[in-house]
């Protein structure tokens, strides 16, 4: 199961992005696993994708490829975790997106983050301290 | 009923004499070779296969939905979380006002 970080999915929806050949290789590899991302990350993309052809592509990207909605079943504890994450890193800034998914694979063994960003390399770890497992390497 | 062709392989002494160890310990030749071409069919054929359906996919959403005539480049890089942060605070901001 792969947990999908915003990087990939923007640089897959917008061809002059500067890692769109990347993305679009490791699609290829990885499209035969399940895909799964959090309204988190959507909401990033539509920051990223303002314009109406872009969001066509990302809606359509969703559902060609089947990317499921993570949909925790304990929302409110999800939150404090999220946010015992995001203090545990204030020094670094973190974003409630880059959190929920470091809490996310802390979660769900199962997944594997498909990410861009050097911190989830670099810094951040699953709440219990381990590495977050990465789908691409960087 | 489906057509079947024949493949005459040609072999030099040593691969014979393995075929003929092959035939002596039971094992007919025939399907062994299907399997092989069956099995290096799925590795590199299927695999291909495989890839070009996402890559077609994403052609197929590229060519339905173009990005208009004129429509500007990021001013900042998405994969460089400093500058992706302060293009989403400069636009609230702006919001703000």
């Amino acid at each position: 199961m792969i947990l999908l970080d915003t990087g990939p999915i923007v640089a897959l929806c917008d061809p002059r992005d500067r890692l769109h050949g990347v993305a679009l290789a490791d699609l290829e590899r990885l499209s035969r696993r399940a895909f799964v991302t959090c309204a988190q990350v959507l909401s990033e993309c539509c920051f990223h994708l303002p314009h109406p052809a872009q969001r066509e592509r990302l809606r359509r990207f969703l559902t060609a490829f089947s990317v499921g909605a993570h949909a925790p079943e304990d929302e409110i504890g999800l939150r404090g975790e999220i946010f015992d994450w995001l203090a545990r890193y204030a020094e670094h800034c973190p974003d409630w997106a880059d959190a929920h998914l470091a809490v996310l694979s802390g979660l769900e063994r199962r997944y594997k983050v498909w990410t861009y960003d050097r911190e989830f390399r670099t810094i951040w770890r699953r709440p219990n301290g381990s590495r977050i497992p990465l789908a691409v390497r960087g | 009923m489906a057509t079947e062709s024949l493949l005459n392989v040609r072999l030099d002494a040593e691969d014979a004499h393995r075929v003929a160890d092959l035939k002596r310990a039971g094992v007919q030749l025939s399907n062994l070779v299907r399997q092989a071409i069956r099995s290096e069919h799925r590795r590199r054929i299927g695999n291909q296969q495989r890839r070009r359906r996402a890559a077609v996919i994403m052609a197929e959403i590229y060519a339905a939905c173009p990005d208009p005539t004129g429509l500007s480049k990021r001013s900042y890089d998405v994969h460089d979380s400093e500058q992706a942060r302060r293009a989403i605070a400069k636009k609230l901001r702006s919001r703000r006002r």
